[in-house]
This record gives structure tokens, sequence and C-alpha cells, in this order.
């Protein structure tokens, strides 16, 4: 029945070498870019300018350095998030709403002038740290409660957050002056101070804090091989005394928290404010640099840049060849495709084997296929 | 039976073709495990041909590439003459191959009709849901088989779907049956009628290969027994009448073994675990317990014996607190157990599952990882904010040299050990401390008689250091030679516990059936 | 008062349309065991290629094969990832989520905000006799009464039919299928397929007959509430006509209240739906029967060689 005279034949890896795992990452990234390359010439961008668009303005220069490094501290914070999750089998796929929590709380602080001066900046880290917990921590309840899958809950919920921040912007919070839906700017005392005339801000040291927090967290603490258990196997997990319930809501929580500092960093390090656009496009790029890192913080955080420069890359094309914002994500989604398919080269050796006879009456035996060298 | 009646027909006409499958030199690796390694068999039509072999010798890989579900790297098939590489199992029971699986084929959420349509509703040609209503009753009723149609598969007993698939496959055409350990799920007498079946179906013509490794199923029905070992065949096609079992077990197993030590702990005074008439609600597919009470001792073995799926998985389950009891009490030492099977770990309670990766081990952790989780999980964990990989190793070492655990380091993923060794690092970490009160279930199922030796004097000397240990087995032998009391489960009842020495295998056999 | 709630009823069915067919074709997939998050993405895909056929100057029917054949080549790929090379199908479908909805994006960028002569009701006269809102009701443009009328049919396929019993086995158990003869690869395989096809005309109904323009966008989680509706309705689609019915009947009063003119806060309103659905999966999880109902195979990648 099958037309093809030869079928494709998987078997499960064993054992994984070093080596293929590398050359898996990199041949699934080096296909990846050559499908992006692909797509934008298709879309009429000159095949000599990519290599310019993709290289020089994004770490050729001082600016398009600048752009890259900041975006790459919300984007390593929401991946940390998701990768966090993903250890325990979580799908955070509403990074984007704890963003928004995260800096709707720290608006919160801000707004309300709660606390002294001095102690308003550790009062919005905190309070955009608890938005995030809270907003993942419903997701990760539902799922132990009520078996809600989380995969829909986390992304549903980035909706009602975001349309939360709206119903803020566009009413108790709207701007008094200009009536623009944007919170009023921050005194001087709630900013992140920047780097000299750079755009890069202090931000980068709590995406640093939390890379290496994480990285302990997972390499060094009995949480991370407790999780791997609880990833593997919840029952055995159970039935050896692990707190599968409390380990699964810490891991949320604490990764809400992540996302929700990502929201101060933004309000805070780069806006001043809270805006409509505070927490736009992370949700794809947030598991796309998960995976790409491997789940692993030091990993993401290499990930979080490398993604960041495609933002780079993605606003000079929107600027130069009039291409909409969501080509980046496309992009991603090209990358993420071609190393999530070039696993399978390390979780199975793959075999072509000749498309045999369906039935012993069929006379058309190649006789060479079924006497091996035992007969 | 008219296919009977041809092959008859064929094999007097042809005298050539009275060979219904040969394979040889077959060869066949799982990654770095080789499975085959040449099997030879050669199988006639009209005979009941035992494959014999401890777990692990190949035998179920052997029949899988006949019956189409592995690929062969190398070697010869052939069936009825004719060169046969199945690419599928449905090239393979086209070729009139059927294979009844230990673990049966059934799709568990249809119905018995909709099972058989699927499989054999194409080939048969039914054209209507009718059709084969009425080729099933013919069927069961020539074969002595009484089943609903309209029952869901997964809530028949172990022996309705057992005849299920031979319904499935007998109504799919096949000539050359291969059975894979059909005993070892039934009671003594319903696997008397199944060798009784497998023999008639033989008479008729056909070829039954019978995977086994009961010497008894042999002598009882076998006319000729081909036996593996590693992956090879050392004794090829001899007539089952003229080998001795004690020849056959030298050629299963190779060498001498340690035979078990039939010591029996004397019970002693102290009550390390009690069950005060627990019973559990059946959800889903499972057995509920009913009203179960049971008195462990400190340095016995209490062995409950019974026919898979009458509560087994249930009642371990239950002690250790995965299950929540809808009434009745667990006492450990005296005091009502705690819901957290946490808190029943940090007071003394230590368990062996029968499916070692589902309960026991995290397959893709490696054996240190798999060793340090219990260490770190309870209340006062070893270590918190420091879990070197050094540690874990160098505690994995000692448990490897203790127990004796061969095919890794302390590096390896679990799930690459065989079923001897994986069993092995359970008891390992199971065993790791104090501890007063241990339950496991089928603990040597699918070891080869070594391994099952050795996790069996593990139970002894445990016991003997004074633990009570509490042996669920469906294997009546294994409880026959452990333990010093015993008692029968059955539709999730508990016998009460009799004296090793005033019972007998005929009385609970009769205890397994029929239900205390 | 009579005006609104007709005005409300009538709105319902299209609102509900755009549900009902992706929770069909998300059943689909999901009885074969293969579970496609990409909805939301394969919806995206079908919108924008009907509406760029409709500015490219073809007619309504050709528009609705263009959304098909957009959403069955982007289903392809997800096939590709999930069921051949048998990637974990939660990444596979998130891939395909993006892939689509940034896709649409570039693609339908210099076709976005112009509006469109779209698929109206077929013959309001036939209703002229009922009651007003009854007429309302009735009077539907084809792609809503087919949306309709396929969870009856797929229904019947799947629970009359040889095709649906061997597709049902697959996701209920995929070895014991590939033991009993079924081609495993091939089934899911062709039931992604025909469900990645439903779900285009879920995209096509949504810019075709709801919005009638294509924006960057617009699915704005539908796909996903449909994935959640799977579960609501028990992974049987007679039950997803009801389900997809309540969230039409959310859905549509949503404009309804925002064009009343009552001072209402807008956003909060438009967060019903998605409460609704976090709501309904947190009830669904109550009672243990509908997780029952769940393919048992579902989201288990198949393969043969690997030994259990």
């Amino acid at each position: 029945m099958s037309v093809l005279p030869y079928r494709l034949v998987l078997s499960p890896r064993l054992a994984v070498p070093r080596w293929l795992r590398a050359a898996t990452l990199v041949g699934g990234i080096a296909f990846g870019l050559i499908c992006c390359a692909i797509f934008l010439i298709a879309f009429g961008v000159p095949a000599g300018d990519l290599a310019n668009q993709f290289i020089l303005y994004v770490f050729g220069n001082s600016a398009g350095l600048d752009q890259t490094l900041t975006r790459a501290i919300s984007l390593t914070l929401v991946a940390l998030s998701v990768a966090l999750c993903l250890r325990i089998r979580f799908w955070n796929i509403g990074v984007e709403g704890q963003l928004w929590m995260g800096a709707i709380g720290a608006t919160a602080v801000s707004f309300y002038h709660i606390g002294p001066w001095f102690l308003r900046m550790p009062l919005m880290i905190g309070a955009a740290a608890i938005g995030g917990a809270v907003w993942c921590g419903i997701a990760a309840v539902a799922k132990i409660r009520l078996r809600a899958d989380e995969v829909i809950t986390t992304l549903l919920l980035n909706y009602v957050a975001y349309l939360f921040a709206q119903d803020l912007l566009y009413g108790r919070w709207r701007n008094p002056t200009d009536q623009f839906p944007v919170s009023p700017t921050f005194p001087r005392y709630e900013q992140l101070p920047t780097f000299g005339g750079w755009h890069l801000h202090y931000g980068v040291f709590i995406a640093l804090a939390a890379t290496a927090f994480c990285w302990w967290l997972c390499r060094y603490s009995r949480f991370g091989l407790l999780s791997q258990a609880v990833a593997e196997n919840r029952t055995a997990s159970r039935a050896l005394g692990i707190p599968v319930a409390r380990i699964t809501l810490t891991t949320a929580c604490l990764a809400g928290a992540v996302s929700g500092l990502a929201g101060f960093s933004i309000v805070s390090g780069e806006e001043h404010k809270l805006t409509q656009f505070v927490g736009n496009d992370y949700i794809f790029p947030s598991i796309a640099i998960a995976y790409l890192g491997r789940a692993n913080p030091v990993g993401v955080f290499i990930a979080a840049i490398a993604v960041a420069g495609l933002y780079t890359a993605g606003d000079s094309l929107k600027a130069f060849y009039q291409l909409p914002d969501t080509v980046v994500v496309t992009m991603e989604a090209f990358l993420l495709m071609t190393v999530a398919a070039f696993d399978v080269f390390i979780r199975y050796r793959i075999g072509l084997l000749r498309s045999q006879p369906k039935a012993i009456r069929a006379k058309a035996v190649p006789p060479a296929e079924a006497r091996g060298t035992g007969a | 039976m008219s296919a009977a009646a041809e092959a008859r027909r064929a094999e007097t006409a042809r005298p050539a073709s009275t060979i219904a499958v040969r394979m040889a030199g077959v060869r066949k690796a799982f990654g770095e495990r080789i499975a085959l390694d040449g099997a030879d068999l050669t199988v006639v039509w009209g005979e009941v041909h035992a494959l014999l072999g401890e777990n692990g010798a190949g035998k179920s890989s052997l029949m899988n590439i006949l019956a189409g579900f592995y690929g062969a790297d190398d070697g010869v098939v052939e069936v009825a003459g004719q060169p046969a590489a199945f690419a599928e199992p449905r090239a393979a029971s086209a070729a009139g191959i059927g294979m009844i699986h230990q673990h049966f084929k059934l799709v568990g959420p249809l119905t018995v009709l909709e099972n058989l349509r699927l499989a054999c509703g194409p080939r048969a040609g039914w054209r209507s849901r009718d059709a084969a209503l009425v080729a099933m009753a013919g069927m069961a009723k020539d074969l002595g088989f009484t089943i609903k149609p309209d029952a869901r598969v997964d809530q028949l007993s172990v022996s309705e779907q057992q005849k299920v698939e031979i319904l499935k496959v007998l109504l799919g055409g096949a000539r050359i049956l291969i059975m894979d350990e059909p005993t070892a799920v039934l009671a003594e007498s319903e696997a008397a009628a199944m060798l009784q079946l497998a023999r008639r179906l033989a008479d008729d013509g056909r070829a039954v290969i019978l995977i086994t490794h009961k010497l008894r199923d042999v002598s009882a029905t076998a006319d000729r027994v081909t036996v593996m070992r590693a992956g090879r065949t050392v004794i090829a096609g001899a007539p089952a009448r003229d080998v001795t079992s004690a020849e056959l077990a030298r050629a299963m197993v190779g060498g001498e073994t340690d035979i078990l030590r039939r010591g029996t702990a004397g019970p002693g005074e102290t009550v390390a675990l009690e069950l005060r008439a627990l019973s559990t609600a059946g959800a889903e597919h499972d057995v509920p317990l009913r009203e179960i009470s049971l008195t462990l001792h400190s340095g016995e073995i209490l062995g409950i014996a019974g026919l898979g799926g009458n509560g087994q998985s249930e009642l371990l389950e239950a002690i250790i607190g995965l299950r929540t009891p809808t009434h009745g009490d667990i006492l450990l030492h005296g005091e009502p157990a705690s819901a957290f099977p946490a808190a029943r770990r940090e007071h003394g309670l230590r368990f062996v599952p029968a499916d070692r990766f589902r309960l026991g081990l995290f397959g893709s952790l490696t054996l240190a990882e798999n060793l340090a989780v219990p260490a770190l999980s309870g209340r006062q964990p070893e270590r918190r904010y420091w879990v070197t990989r050094a540690w874990m190793r160098g505690r994995a070492r000692r448990s490897i040299s203790d127990y004796e655990i061969a095919g890794g380091t302390a590096d390896t993923q679990a799930r690459l050990l065989s079923g001897g060794n994986a069993q092995k690092l359970i008891l390992a970490r199971e065993f790791e401390g104090a501890f007063s009160v241990l339950v496991v279930h089928s603990p040597a199922r699918g070891l080869d008689v070594r391994a099952a030796a050795a996790v069996q004097n593990r139970l002894l000397a445990a016991a003997a250091r004074g633990v009570g240990v509490l042996m669920i087995s469906e294997d009546l032998d294994e409880v026959l030679a452990l333990s010093s009391r015993v008692a029968v489960l059955s539709h999730g009842r508990l016998s009460a516990a009799v004296a090793i020495e005033q019972t007998d295998r005929a009385e609970l056999g009769r205890l397994i059936l029929e239900g205390a | 008062m009579n005006g609104f709630l007709a005005d409300w009823a009538g709105a319902v069915p299209v609102f509900a349309a755009p549900f009902l067919l992706a929770t069909t074709g998300l059943i689909i997939n999901e009885r074969a065991g293969v579970m496609n998050l990409g909805a939301e993405g394969i919806m995206a895909m079908g919108a924008v290629s009907a509406v760029i056929a409709m500015l490219s100057g073809s007619g309504l029917v050709a528009a609705i094969l263009c959304a098909c054949a957009a959403a069955v080549a982007i289903t392809l790929l997800f096939a590709l990832l999930a069921v051949v090379l048998r990637l974990e199908q939660v990444l596979s479908g998130l891939v395909i989520f993006a892939f689509g909805v940034g896709l649409s994006g570039v693609l339908g960028d210099s076709y976005a905000n112009q509006p469109i002569k779209a698929l109206g009701p077929v013959a309001p006269r036939i209703f002229a006799g009922l009651p007003h809102w009854l007429g309302r009701i009735l009077d539907q443009d084809p792609l809503t009464y087919f949306a309709f009328v396929l969870p009856v049919l797929v229904w019947w396929v799947l629970e009359r039919t040889e095709l649906g019993l061997r597709l049902r086995a697959v996701g209920e158990d995929a070895p014991a299928a590939d033991a009993a003869g079924v081609n495993v690869m091939r089934m899911r395989i062709g039931a992604v397929l025909s469900g990645g096809l439903v779900l285009g005309l879920a995209g096509a109904h949504l810019s075709l007959v709801g919005s009638q323009v294509w924006v960057n966008g617009m699915v704005s989680g539908r796909g996903w509430i449909a994935v959640a509706l799977v579960t609501f309705s028990r992974w049987n689609t007679l039950r997803a006509i009801g389900a997809a019915l309540l969230f039409g009947a959310v859905q549509a009063v949503i404009p309804l209240i925002l064009s009343s003119g009552l001072n209402v806060p807008i956003y909060l309103i438009q967060m019903l739906p998605y409460v609704a659905t976090i709501v309904v999966l947190g009830a669904s999880g109550i009672g243990r029967t509908s997780l029952s109902a769940q393919p048992e195979d579902l989201a288990r990648p198949f393969l043969r060689e690997e030994r259990r």
C-alpha cells in the first residue's frame, strides 16, 4: 500500500553522544537561518543586504547593540520563566499576562505613592514579582485542583491581563494632563538608571541575578533534582514523598514572579510609565528562547541575546523594506521549527528501509532482502 | 474448520510444505543491546511447538519479528516455504500469522465487537455489524466461549480478554498462532483449559507456537520444544517427550544457579502494620478494595497470593498513601498512618512496586539521581542548598557495588538497565537507612532465575533483620517459597491469613479462584 | 428590549459558527490522538487567505477554497512535526501557532483593513412569515448552515462507520490499533489534515462572515478557546454544538453592549469569553466524567519499533 520504494524507520536512541547534541543544535539553527533568509528574499529583501541587516545593524554599531541588549533584558526574564516551568513540564504560555500584571503592580506602587521615596523601587520590584506570581499561580492552582490544562489557562490569562491593563489606562490611570492612555510618568527615583547615554539600563543586573539564581536553583539546590523527578513521573514522585503539588505551585509562582520582573524592568527602565504596548509580543519568543537555550538558564541568557538581535534586525527590516511587525515572530517560528525538527536526530536513529512485501503471497520478494548473511 | 482441512490436504499433497515457519540466523539489536544473536526456529503444521527461555532470552523478540512488529536486522524468515519479511503486523496477519500477546493488543475503551471488526472486518469481508456479530457468535460457540459482544473490553476479566484475543486472531484467518505466555495470567484450571485449546487448534492443522517459561506447560502440551538463551537457540525443535525437565532447565539457565534459600523467618511479637477494614473506591478501571484487614508482624513475610488484577496494585497504593481509603484504618506501629506518603516513609515504610518504571524509577534520571531522590525529598533532607553531582555519585557507587547492579555506572540513565538490575536499583534505594515495614509487589516478575533469587534473598534477609515484609505476589510458587503466613486476595477481598504449614497449593488455588 | 434580544439571538449563530467549526476540526484531531494547539495560527491563515482571494477578485467559493488550501498547507507542516517526526505535540502546536499568526500578518499586511463584500444570508424571504426573532436566527449564510451540519456528519462518521471506528481506535490505543492492522500514521495524518481543513473553514468564516475585513491578530484567542471547548464538549461533536452556542452567545452580547451606549467598562466586558473559558475548563475538571472521555492516547506519539 505504501507507494514509496523506501520508508523512514525511526528507532529510539539510548545514549546520545555530546557532539551529536551540539551538531544537532548548530544544524537546526543554521537550517532555520537559511529558511529565514529565503523567506525574507521572497518578501523583497535583496539577498546582498541580509548580512548587513543581521550583523552590522545588530551588533556592529552601538545603537544596534544598545537596542539588542535592552531588549535582551526582558526576553531573558520571560524565557527564564518558561524554562523554569518546563523543568516540571508545566507549559507557561502566559508570560505576557504575567508581565502585564508585573507592570501593573509596579505602576500601582508608583501611582498610589506607596511607601517613602527611597523604598519606592524595592516596593515596585516586590509588587511586580507578586503580580506575576499570582497570575501564574492561578493557572497552577487550576491545574492541581481542577486538572485544567495549563496551556489554555495561562494563554487565556494573557488576554485577561491585557484587557485589565487597557481598562486601567482608559480609566483611572489615564494621564490627566494630555488624556493619552498612558499612566503619569514616573519620577526619577522610580526609574532604573541607564548606562551613560545608552538606553541600556540597570535592569541588566536584574536579568543577570535572575539567571544566576535560576542556574543555582536548577544545578545545585535540591529543587533541581526533585523538579526533574516530578517532570518525569508524577505518581512515582508522590509515592516517594516528593510534595508534587507544592513543587508545582512554587515553581509556577517563581516563574510568574520572574516574568513580573520583566514587566517592572520595562516600565521602570524603558518606558518610565505604563503604556498600551508594554507587554506585546512576548509569548512565542519566550518559548522559542527557552527551547533554544535547552531550558538551561545560562543557555537561555545566550539565546535571549541572539533572539533580541533578531528583533533589532527586524526593526531595520521594517524601516527599510516596509515589512510588518509579524516578520520577526515568523522568523522565530522558522528557527524553533527547524531546531525542534533537528532534535529528531537526537531522539531517534533514522534509517531507510526498503518497503517490503505486504504478504508472502506476493511473488515479488527481493531475495537479497530476506536472505541475509545468516543463510 | 475448512481452513484446517485445506491445510491438511495441502500437507498430504505436498510433503515439502509441512514446514509452517522457518527462521534461521535471525539477528536483532535495539540500540546497543543485542536481543537476538542468530536465533533459529522451525515449526511444522499441526504441532504445538513450545518456545522456552528465561526472560530476556529473546523469545518475544523473535516472535515479534515473525508477526511483523519488528524488522529483523539479519537472517532468514520463511512462512509456508515462502520468504517473508513482514514490514507491518497486518502483512503478517494477511499471511495467516496471529499473535496473542502477553499484554493484549486490544483497544480498551472499545467494545468486544468493535475490536473484532477493527481487526478482522476488512479481511473477513463483513458488510455490516450484524455480519460481524454472526461470525463472532459462530466462532465463540465453536470454541465454547461466552462473551458479551457489547461489553467494553477494559471491563472484562483478564481471561475474557484473552478469549477476545483468540477470537480476533482466529476470525482474522490465522493458521499460525503465536501464544505469548498465555497461562501466565490465568488460574490453574483456566490455564489447563487454555492449553487444551492450544492442543485442539493444532490438531485442526494449524501451527501453534507456545512461548512459555513454565516447564510444566511444555510437558503437558507441546509436541516439540525449542529453547533459547541470550538471543540464541540452544535446543532446536527436540521432541518434547525426549527431553527431561532437568535438561530443559539447564539449557534455559546455562550453568549452575543459586538455589533459593528456603528460609522462613518466624513472626515476631510486635505488630508492624495493621489494616482495619480498609476499603477504597473503584474509579475508572480500578478494582475497589473491600474491607481488607490484616496484621503484619515484625520479622515475618506475609504473602498475599492471587491473580493479577484482583486489587494487588490498589492494595500497595493504599498502603503507601497514594490512594485515599473510603473507610477503614491503616496503622503503622500501632499509630494511625499519616495521609501523606512522605510521612509514612519517614515512619519506616518502604515499597517495591510491580511496575518498576511507573511507580519505582525515573527512567531518564541517572542511577545516582534515582538513588538521591528519597534522600532529598523528606522533611529532613540530607542536603538542601548544595546538592552536587560528586555527592550523588559517591552515594551511588556504594549502592551499586553493594547491590551488584550491573550494566551501568552512576551516570547511566535508569531506563537503560535490564529488568533485574532496575529491580536491584529499587531495592538499593528502598533499603537505604532504617526501615521497619516493606511492601513488595511481584518482586521477581520478569526477572531471570538468578536475579529473582538475588531479590528474594534480600527480602528474606530483611525479614531476618526484623522488618515486616508484606509480599503481594501473583506467582504462587514464590509465595509458597518465601512466606511464613499467606492470605489470598480475590476481587478486592482478602482471606484470613494462615500459616504456610497449614495450607497447600490446592487449598490456595481454590481460594484464588473462588474467593474467600 | 425585544429588539435587543432579537439582535442578540440573530447574531449568536454567526458568532458560534467559527467556534463550532474549529471545535469540530479539533475533535477530529484529538479522537485520532493528536492534540493540535496550532488552531489559532491555522485559523489565522484561513482568514487571511480568504480575504486575499476576495480582494484579488475571486469569488466566494474560490475564497473559501483558498482558505482551506492555506490551512491544509500549514497543517501539513504540523503533521510533519508531530506525526512523522514525533516531536512533542504541545511544542509542534505552539510552533504552528506562531508560524500561522506570523505568516498571516506578513501575507495580509497589504490587504489589512480593506473591507470586502462578504457572505450574507441566503434567502431572507423564506423566513418572512416567521416571528421576527426566529427569522433572525434561521436566516443565515451558507457557511454558518454548514457549520451546524458538519458536527452531525462528523459524529455519524466517528460513531457509525468503519472509518470512524479505526480513527477512534488509533486515538484510544495506537499500538493495539496498529496490531489490528490500522495504519496509524496514515490515519493520524488524515485526521490532522481534515481537522486542519475544517479549521481553515473556521478562519474563513471569521473574515468572510464575521468581520468582513482582515485585521492582524483578528482571531484573538478563538483558536485557544476552541481547544478548551473540545474538553468542555467531552470530545463529542454533538455536544460541541451546545458549547459553541454558549460561547457564541457570550461573544455576541459584547458588541451589542458596546453599541448600546450604556456606560460600562468596555475592556472588562471584553474579558467575558476568556474568563468564561477558564471557568468552564475548571468546571469540567470537577467531575471526573468528562476527563474520562478523553482519548487515552491523546498527545502520545506512536512508534512501533519502541519496546514497550
